[in-house]
């Protein structure tokens, strides 16, 4: 990971342009979709290992192969490309926007400032924006300063909005450096809504990693445990990491593809790729002729999960989600203040029993392994979405 | 024996139909069966797939049915007219004239209604999926068939109105093809307040619905009127077929805001029409 050459290049939001699927998988995709709409079950493929044998993996095991953190080699990117703001030298500009893809766990954003130690500006409660008592923002003097999330200034109700007003006015008028990130979904709707691309630049974000990024990140993560575990493409039986293998490249293809070469979203679903064969005591011979040291754990990995919302008549799951990705994260009595109605509470049960959304300690977020799922269904139903 | 030639065809263009026994009733059977199936997969598969698919390419679907129908109409009915007909100039304007005398007494209206279907198709006053209003009817064109048009009103009642309305009335569409259309949310409220205010109220109760469309604007219109203040607030959802929930949505907290804002809704019981 220490050559650049690898490393997310640093663009304009308008720029970017996800990973294509390989055409053969797209057709494959289409024609299961398809057959889909007119019957309910599932088209299943099965490789050198039958699916039935093969169970989630543990956690520690998962950790030792694919450790966090998931934003991979984007905060290398981020010290590259914004080493003025860390120096204090004055660039072309003095405030910088980079908005993000959804679902980032790890807060990208305020690791860096951390890192660089640099003044994050934290966000008052949702509950003093929601009842306007929140104070003014104050931007003061120094060194740069980095607000991690905008989103977090704002709710999408119509008496929350005048805190993030002063916000961006603030902004506006300071000498100081600043460093804004935000979520695509916010930022879509806070240019609608408060006109923030007239206060601040344009939006930079990263490019969408390919699927060699992909393949060398996650060789990177597990290359220190190649001695301990061996992670083989069920479909081909090959090493997932061996050059010039069809198989191997359809798969990170596919994985860059569908992940639209979000980091946190590609590590989430290749982490949920990796399967271990449980059924060892009943059917030994399928993995040792693999491995030359019997202590070698063999992790398969298999064909990416795909995540189904629920099939309901109404939108009402759809813009829950929205609302969720517009605030990054939501408790369930706020959720309801940004949304029509009180059903949401029942949508939210669906999300949660679906595994597309997750509540911890009282604040709901989509699940990075389903954004795919979240974002073609945003889309299909003619949701506003950003270009990530 | 040319004279004899000359009266064969002479009286070969004078039969109207051809012989009962050069009908080929199986073909022309088989093409009637063949029209009504592929006229009926298209009118089921079409908007079945455009309930399923991406909102984007609903509105293609659903407007696909009615040519569809009409140019595999066309197609039957000029493949099987030379099968039972004996067609000549003469024949025609016999045919021709045996047709406008029925049309003319006793199908006059249906086939006005018929022959509108067709411009329909082209001029494209309506196409299914779209929301208009026809007379007193406003609803979601639900399909367009040859003679007349089904709508779905709001309060899900189906109604069907012959083509022939587009030759004398206006036919107001509120979308005309696009994917949304635009909500108008009218409040009145008592005179004494600050307009600015409200409307900066109204404005942003449309800008954070969840169902806004955000390429499209939002406006908030005052005016004056002798009961009271009128504010009509305008903006679009992103799926027209949540227009009803939108607008639900915008009374709502158009509402809420309007109190927040020191405004005082006013009720009146009855208001002339002019006004």
């Amino acid at each position: 990971m220490s050559d650049d050459s690898h490393l997310p290049k640093y663009i304009k939001l308008g720029d970017f342009e996800p990973p294509a699927m390989p055409t053969q998988r797209a057709f494959q995709i289409l024609l299961s979709k398809s057959l889909l709409l007119f019957k309910k079950n599932k088209v299943g493929n099965e490789g050198a290992i039958s699916s039935d044998h093969l169970g989630k993996t543990s956690e520690a095991d998962l950790n030792n192969v694919a450790a966090s953190p998931a934003y991979g080699p984007l905060l290398h990117a981020l010290n590259q490309n914004l080493s003025p703001y860390v120096s204090d030298l004055k660039s072309d500009s003095k405030v910088e926007l980079i908005v993000l893809p959804p679902c980032d766990e790890n807060d990208i954003i305020k690791t860096w400032a951390k890192h660089n130690k640099l003044e994050c500006l934290a966000p008052p409660t949702s509950q003093s924006i929601l009842s306007g008592r929140a104070d003014s923002p104050v931007i003061g003097s120094g060194n740069t300063l980095v607000i991690p999330r905008l989103e977090a200034w704002m709710m999408r109700t119509h008496s929350s909005l005048n805190l993030i007003r002063q916000l961006l006015a603030a902004i506006e008028s300071t000498e100081r450096s600043v460093v804004i990130g935000c979520n695509v979904y916010a930022w879509e709707f806070l240019k609608k809504s408060v006109d923030a691309a007239s206060f601040l630049p344009d939006p930079m974000t990263f490019d969408a990693l390919d699927c060699d990024q992909l393949k060398d990140w996650f060789n990177t993560l597990y290359s220190s445990e190649k001695n301990n575990y061996k992670l083989f493409h069920q479909q081909t039986a090959q090493d997932i990491f061996a050059d010039n293998d069809e198989g191997n490249d359809s798969y990170f293809k596919e994985l860059a593809a569908t992940s639209s070469g979000i980091p946190w979203v590609a590590w989430h679903l290749w982490r949920k790729s990796l399967l271990t064969n449980d059924h060892k005591a009943s059917d030994e011979g399928n993995d040792t002729p693999l491995v030359d040291d019997p202590n070698q754990h063999v992790l398969w990995v298999t064909a990416l999960q795909e995540y189904a919302l629920p099939d309901t008549k109404s939108n009402l799951p759809l813009l829950v989600l929205q609302a969720i990705l517009i605030h990054h994260e939501i408790s369930i009595d706020h959720l309801v203040k940004v949304l029509p109605g009180i059903r949401a509470l029942a949508a939210v049960s669906l999300l949660k029993r679906a595994g597309i959304i997750n509540q911890e300690n009282g604040m709901l977020s989509c699940r990075p392994a389903a954004y795919p799922a979240i974002r073609q269904g945003l889309t299909a139903s003619g949701f506003p979405v950003g270009v990530v | 024996m040319e004279q004899s030639a000359t009266e064969s065809g002479q009286e070969k263009a004078s039969k109207l139909l051809n012989n009962l026994q050069d009908i080929s009733f199986t073909e022309i059977a088989i093409i009637i069966a063949s029209s009504w199936l592929l006229i009926y997969v298209t009118r089921k598969m079409l908007p079945y797939l455009a309930e399923r698919g991406p909102s984007q390419i609903r509105l293609y679907l659903l407007g696909a049915v009615p040519i569809i129908r009409l140019f595999v109409l066309v197609g039957a009915t000029l493949w099987i007219i030379p099968l039972i007909f004996n067609i000549t100039f003469q024949n025609f304007l016999v045919i021709a004239g045996g047709a406008s005398v029925a049309i003319g007494f006793a199908f006059k209206d249906y086939v006005s209604s018929i022959i509108a279907g067709v411009v329909a198709v082209f001029e494209k006053p309506y196409r299914p999926g779209d929301w208009v209003r026809i007379d007193d009817d406003y609803g979601e064109v639900r399909s367009v068939g040859m003679r007349s048009l089904e709508i779905v009103t709001p309060a899900d009642d189906v109604v069907t109105i012959p083509h022939d309305k587009i030759w004398s009335n206006n036919i107001l569409n509120s979308n005309d093809g696009a994917e949304t259309l635009m909500c108008v949310v009218n409040f009145y409220l008592e005179p004494t307040h600050d307009s600015s205010l409200i409307c900066a109220a109204l404005e942003e109760v449309a800008l954070t619905s969840a169902y806004l469309e955000y390429s499209e604007i939002v406006l908030v219109r005052v005016t004056q009127k002798p009961w009271a203040t009128h504010y009509e607030l305008k903006a679009y959802p992103f799926d027209m077929r949540d227009q009803f929930a939108f607008i639900t949505d915008l009374t709502r907290r158009g509402k809420q805001a309007i109190v927040e804002a020191g405004g005082i809704e006013t009720m009146v019981s009855a208001v002339p029409q002019s006004l």
